[in-house]
């Protein structure tokens, strides 16, 4: 039971971490907490679901287009909307509400296309299962583990040892004195919301494979994503990702002990307690007071 | 006639909700996404309150304020603690564990099942029981809220707020204590929301936790802008509007799930437009845009 727990933990704090990796990444970008986010990876989440149902059940063009959905649904919404915000020199909160509405509008348009109901895709591929130990571990969840790896080895590599990551950690640190520079901030957003988008889709795709389909797939995985973004402390890209999968194991292991209704406000109390006594999660540097 | 007087009932309800929590976004620039969490507390603990101990509508109504009143605390310290974006991620928390105690503490609340035959209320002697009574009562607090936020936002207090809304460091170098005028005034908010949730809770003699959502957090804070924040208008125009958009799309022949989604739709993407074209809203004198 202990191992199973543990398991089905890392699972979950695994795509949590990567939800919370993209939404960060967003971050540090466009110093915004961006709801649109949501938006973008349910709509890629969909895609992928479709395609795979008209493609014979072809993974990797299903997880391709979903890739592609995210990465346009993402520079679309920036170019149309928060771009010309950020041009007029929009207030943050101005920037959070139109993203809010934003994930609003999409969610229910798809609820208003394709429906309520959970969808299912691929289920009998993807369950057959191995034991470890005491342990059952489905062929989804070791893909799930193993596209995690992948992704944030790439994350911290290209974060960390390119020119890119530089110029991304310099834009972060100092937006003017790095536009001196003459750093395109512009530019880089784009870049870093088309990262974060094929992230998030990543692990939109692989949750929907589990628990299928539904316009509120993309705000479910929101939640932990921004609580793992603070806890984490918002823009620390590693803090982010260890957050994650602390998250994915405390909700299993609160679903365990209580029930599965109050895995959510324990999640979120977690959440409240960090806000109120240090806003800037454990990794994160001290937060300026004109930046809380 | 019956469906008319539904709807302006409806629309009363909102316009308090909206009313409260324009004094905390427009006047105060506490951006919270916790307000269906005080309207719910209002809600529950009026219809546990009479469906379980037989008490009378205002024993029901005081008791939900108060609770509101002590809970909103938590809204000030957020506040005092976090600011602008991170105080608006806080509420949304606060308002997500507000729906899962609703939902999962099902020995008080009975969970998703909702609390059902709330009897009709009884005043002072004034037995509320036709919708027309139910109209009174409903109009009743509206104005009560309306006239309360107007006598606040008019007075000395109503400046502080102002100022603490501009610069709040600066109002505290003035010599005011910032702490007491956010605790007071989500206060005030969270008292008239509760007030706004017993009316309905009676009036639908059924509710449940769907009704406290994070949605209807965000419905709330898109009429204040919508009309426009920190205007006496602004959230009557709001409300009106939102309440009276989805039965407009039924009308004209749309099923009432799918008007459901359209009204999310336009309000949501109505936060995008006002946001990057005109962030005061309607009517608004406070703009979150610059």
């Amino acid at each position: 039971m202990f191992t199973q727990i543990l398991f089905n933990g890392l699972v979950a704090g695994a795509i949590y971490a990567l939800v919370a990796l993209g939404f960060s990444l967003r971050f540090q970008a466009t110093r915004t907490f961006d709801f649109s986010y949501a938006a973008v990876i349910t709509l890629s989440a969909y895609a992928a679901g479709k395609v795979f149902e008209y493609s014979g059940a072809n993974w990797v063009i299903s997880a391709l287009a979903g890739c592609t959905t995210a990465g346009t649904v993402g520079v679309l919404l920036d170019v149309t909307i928060f771009r010309p915000m950020r041009r007029s020199g929009a207030r943050e909160l101005a920037i959070l509400l139109a993203s809010l509405g934003t994930m609003v509008a999409v969610a229910n348009s798809i609820s208003l296309g394709f429906g309520d109901r959970q969808q299912i895709i691929g289920s009998a591929v993807t369950h057959n299962s191995i034991a470890l130990g005491s342990a059952r571990i489905t062929s989804l969840q070791l893909a799930t583990i193993y596209v995690a790896l992948m992704v944030g080895g790439f994350c911290w590599y290209a974060y960390h040892r390119t020119r890119w990551g530089l110029v991304m950690r310099a834009l972060a640190d100092d937006e003017v004195l790095a536009r001196c520079y003459g750093i395109s901030r512009e530019r880089l957003i784009l870049q870093a919301t088309i990262l974060a988008a094929v992230i998030g889709s990543s692990a939109a795709i692989l949750s929907a494979m589990d628990t299928g389909l539904s316009p509120l797939i993309g705000f479910q995985l929101l939640l932990p994503g921004v609580v793992a973004s603070v806890v984490g402390g918002m823009g620390r890209l590693g803090g982010v990702v260890i957050a994650g999968c602390a998250i994915g194991l405390i909700q299993q292991a609160a679903g365990w002990i209580t029930s599965a209704g109050w895995q959510d406000p324990i999640l979120f109390a977690i959440l409240l307690v960090f806000l109120l006594v240090r806003p800037h999660g454990v990794f994160g540097a001290p937060l300026r007071r004109s930046a809380v | 006639m019956e469906y008319v007087v539904h709807i302006l009932i409806l629309i009363a309800i909102y316009t308090t909700l909206a009313t409260s929590l324009d004094l905390l976004v427009g006047e105060t620039g506490l951006l919270s996404a916790a307000q269906a969490a005080f309207f719910g507390v209002g809600a529950y603990t009026s219809a546990l309150l009479s469906t379980r101990y037989g008490l009378s509508f205002l024993s029901g109504v005081a008791a939900g304020m108060a609770l509101a009143i002590a809970l909103s605390t938590l809204v000030a310290l957020i506040s005092l603690r976090v600011q602008e974006d991170y105080f608006v991620i806080a509420t949304f928390a606060l308002q997500i564990i507000a729906f899962s105690i609703f939902n999962n503490w099902i020995d008080v609340t009975q969970g998703p099942s909702g609390v059902a035959n709330i009897p009709p209320p009884e005043i002072l002697g004034w037995n509320v029981q036709a919708s027309g009574d139910f109209l009174v009562l409903a109009a009743g607090v509206a104005a009560i809220a309306y006239c309360l936020v107007s006598r606040i936002t008019a007075s000395p207090f109503g400046r502080v707020l102002r100022a603490i809304r501009e610069d709040d460091v600066f109002t505290q170098a003035q010599g005011k204590n910032t702490l007491r005028f956010k605790l007071e005034v989500s206060g005030i908010s969270a008292g008239l929301a509760a007030a706004a949730g017993s009316v309905y809770a009676y009036y639908l003699t059924f509710i449940d936790p769907t009704t406290f959502t994070i949605t209807q957090s965000i419905l709330l804070i898109s009429m204040v802008i919508l009309g426009g924040a920190g205007s006496r208008m602004g959230p009557l125009v709001g409300a009106a509007f939102l309440v009276v958009l989805p039965e407009a799309l039924r009308f004209v022949g749309i099923s009432s799930a799918s008007a459901a989604n359209l009204q999310a739709i336009l309000y949501g993407a109505a936060l995008v437009g006002l946001m990057m074209v005109r962030p005061r809203g309607l009517l608004g004198r406070y703009s979150f845009g610059q």
